[in-house]
């Protein structure tokens, strides 16, 4: 979806080019024995698919690795099996089958009963790091063995809905679902994702723990997705919803401003070549929740154009508002195969000081009940030479939220002081 | 009474030929020693004989191998009494008698002496005060529509193409015209289409005003569709008017007609191409000035009462897809 500078560990399967120490191969050599390597089979073709990694978390043959990795599985499990491969002392590699039992789509991570008893598990910490921390991250691309990456701990980064430790070191594709290792031995957190130049992200272990010792056992995986979307977009929404909107000047008007802590904004003007002058700002979430292949959905963002025409007829300048108002700066994309057009309401309305046109449109999942995209796009009338438009976009929210949180978002505008 | 005149008919009952008749008697047939030949291979040589006795005029059979029949009733006769309006059939022929005090219908006023408006808009020196006025229209509507910097260059470099098809349309019409009715309308030609342009920029910009004004989503659309037909409709009549010897009837009837052929073609066409599915919303996104603003505007509440409607839509759209699989 939009803004996605951390493209999740995308299934493909990518020849692993990380620092491999001899040293810390040493030190891993215990481990080694307790990776896997996930694979997503086509039934039909009998051929791989998506290739990932994964690590047991108990020695009954419980894995842990990424949804991402195993997503093919949920939505058409008629179509795709799940497999593992284990290398063993003689460096022969062996084919097992998995059953997935439970998942966190939230978080991105998977767990899956093997056939096998009596494995190797790795050890959970859960004590916090200090910042400047080395932690091993650990993966299984192609055939290669055991791969690994020294990387420093950055903390928790507090830029998305939810936690994600960050991780300076090259975390590369095909190490989703591996484990990051402190140097005492211990899973600190899950490959998940990377945002290129040696910025990592991991799945904070909490979350795995919290996965492991969940009671459920989803037999229809996608209403389990549906009811963990629901619960996720009430937390984060409530979240929002629960404190004043921040606001700030913008031109004449005041403007909600940075409305969550994780929201990245930015600023802009222009007027070069223009009959009229803008000034744009924009916030948005960095990473959005995958569910399947370009199929995302989590993204809150938010965009505000202040026009400013002050030598212009009333007439020019209502075509150049036309023109914000009709093509948004940005939009969600998506395919047919996961949601339905979108259904627009559009009309005058006023909030306490200004009148808006205002088109509010929502779009369906078609795999989940009462999950919408929310597009909302705004702009002011009331004054002959400046003009604010706005769009709202909300991905993976309910109906009631959306009704909510677009009303409290419309009605924080006013005329600045 | 008068002087008879012998009407021979084409098949559609359409006059093929009239012969007065000056000697009695006047022989009929299809040899050349007749009075009046006609080449029917079902009429004899010597088929019919029209002779004057005593005030009355009768049509003799002179033993024909195929006979004289009446038309009226359809019968089978050796000799007809002929009056007025008499029609009867020799061979695959039917002959119509008719005096030359028959009336004739009104005539019917040839627009070689036009109506003032004709002349207005036949007369050259018109034309180029109509290409003006469009002209000067063309470029204000394209100046506020321009949401970029504009000059007078870009504004007129941007009418050209219109201008150069308008033209080579009027030109079309013009010698369509000079072919079919013998009238170079030049001048004519380029100003109804010159004007119905202009008339349809305004119908486009009025829709737009009306759609923004009552807050009518698509009504901008509905509106310019249905008069675009009529538009279309009264560029066709005028062109066809003046360039074809139709009556003004049936000039109607194509040009509706052929108006809502194009039209339909083209929505269906639009309609063909739209896609079935977009990530863009649709919706109705007209600004005009707030002065133009007739519908009230909504409270935040209120307009938020009235989009459950939207969730209902979908969840029905959502539950087909579901039931589909």
């Amino acid at each position: 979806m939009i803004n996605i500078n951390h493209i999740l560990i995308c299934l493909t399967l990518l020849i692993f080019t990380g620092n491999v120490i001899a040293s810390t191969k040493d030190v891993f050599k215990d481990y080694k024995n307790s990776l896997v390597q996930v694979r997503i089979v086509d039934k039909t073709t009998d051929a791989k698919t998506t290739i990932g990694s994964g690590f047991f978390v108990n020695n009954k043959g419980l894995i842990a690795t990424n949804y991402h990795v195993i997503s093919l599985h949920v939505f058409e499990p008629e179509q795709y099996r799940i497999e593992y491969v284990l290398h063993d002392h003689n460096k022969t590699k062996k084919i097992y089958q998995a059953k997935l039992i439970n998942f966190d789509v939230i978080h991105d991570l998977a767990l899956l009963q093997s056939e096998q008893k009596n494995t190797l598990a790795l050890k959970l910490h859960d004590k916090d790091l200090n910042k400047g921390e080395k932690i091993f991250s650990v993966g299984n691309p192609h055939d290669l063995g055991m791969a690994i990456v020294v990387g420093t701990y950055n903390g928790i980064t507090d830029d998305s809905t939810n936690k994600r430790i960050h991780l300076s070191g090259a975390i590369n594709p095909g190490m989703s679902g591996g484990p990051s290792i402190t140097s005492s031995g211990k899973v600190i957190g899950v490959n998940v994702a990377t945002a290129g130049n040696q910025i990592g992200f991991l799945v904070p272990v909490s979350y795995l723990s919290e996965l492991i010792n969940d009671k459920n056992k989803p037999v229809d995986f996608i209403k389990y997705i549906n009811k963990q979307l629901l619960r996720n977009q009430n937390k984060y929404i409530k979240a929002i919803l629960d404190k004043p909107f921040k606001t700030k000047k913008l031109g004449n008007y005041q403007v909600p401003d940075k409305i969550a802590e994780y929201l990245t904004c930015w600023g802009d003007s222009e007027s070069k070549d223009l009959p009229y002058k803008t000034s744009e700002n924009s916030c948005a979430t960095k990473n959005d929740i995958y569910l399947s292949e370009s199929f995302t959905t989590g993204d809150i963002h938010y965009s505000l154009y202040h026009i400013n025409a002050e030598n212009l007829s009333a007439f020019r300048f209502a075509y150049i508002q036309e023109e914000y108002f009709k093509t948004p700066g940005v939009h969600l994309t998506g395919t047919k195969k996961y949601f339905t057009n979108y259904e627009c309401k559009t009309e005058f309305i006023k909030n306490k000081t200004i009148t808006f046109k205002m088109s509010f449109c929502l779009r369906g999942y078609k795999h989940f009940k009462n999950i919408y995209d929310l597009m909302l796009s705004a702009i002011s009338l009331d004054n002959k030479t400046t003009s604010l438009q706005t769009n709202l976009i909300l991905a993976g929210i309910s109906y009631d939220n959306a009704v909510l949180f677009s009303k409290k978002y419309i009605e924080a505008f006013s005329w600045a002081p | 009474m008068g002087p008879l005149i012998i009407e021979i008919l084409d098949r559609f009952g359409k006059v093929r030929e009239r012969h007065h008749v000056n000697n009695y008697p006047c022989l009929i047939g299809r040899g050349y020693d007749n009075d009046i030949i006609i080449d029917d291979p079902y009429i004899s040589p010597d088929h019919l004989s029209v002779n004057i006795t005593e005030n009355k005029i009768e049509a003799q059979d002179t033993n024909s191998t195929n006979g004289l029949f009446s038309v009226q009733p359809f019968k089978k006769q050796n000799k007809i009494t002929i009056e007025n309006d008499s029609r009867i059939r020799i061979g695959h022929t039917d002959i119509r008698f008719r005096f030359a005090d028959h009336p004739v219908k009104e005539t019917i006023q040839d627009r070689d002496k036009p109506s003032q408006l004709t002349m207005l808009l036949t007369s050259g020196f018109i034309l180029p005060i109509v290409w003006l006025i469009f002209t000067t229209a063309l470029v204000i509507n394209n100046y506020i529509e321009e949401t970029d910097t504009v000059n007078i260059q870009s504004l007129l470099s941007d009418i050209y193409p219109l201008m150069i098809v308008l033209f080579l349309w009027a030109l079309a019409w013009s010698i369509a015209s000079k072919f079919v009715t013998h009238r170079f309308y030049f001048a004519f030609h380029a100003i109804w289409v010159c004007s119905l342009t202009f008339i349809s920029i305004i119908v486009e910009n009025l829709a737009q005003y009306f759609e923004f004004s009552f807050s009518l989503s698509g009504s901008a659309t509905l509106i310019s569709l249905t008069l675009s037909v009529l538009v279309t409709t009264a560029l066709l009549y005028g062109h066809l008017h003046y360039s074809t010897t139709l009556a003004p009837a049936k000039a109607k009837r194509i040009s509706l007609f052929t108006s809502l052929i194009i039209i339909g073609l083209v929505e269906i066409g639009a309609l063909l191409n739209k896609p079935g599915f977009s990530n863009l919303p649709d919706y109705s996104g007209v600004i005009r000035p707030e002065a133009f603003r007739i519908a009230p505007a909504q409270s935040v509440t209120d307009f938020f009462e009235n989009t459950k409607t939207l969730k209902v839509n979908i969840d029905k759209t959502v539950e087909e897809h579901n039931s589909e699989k």
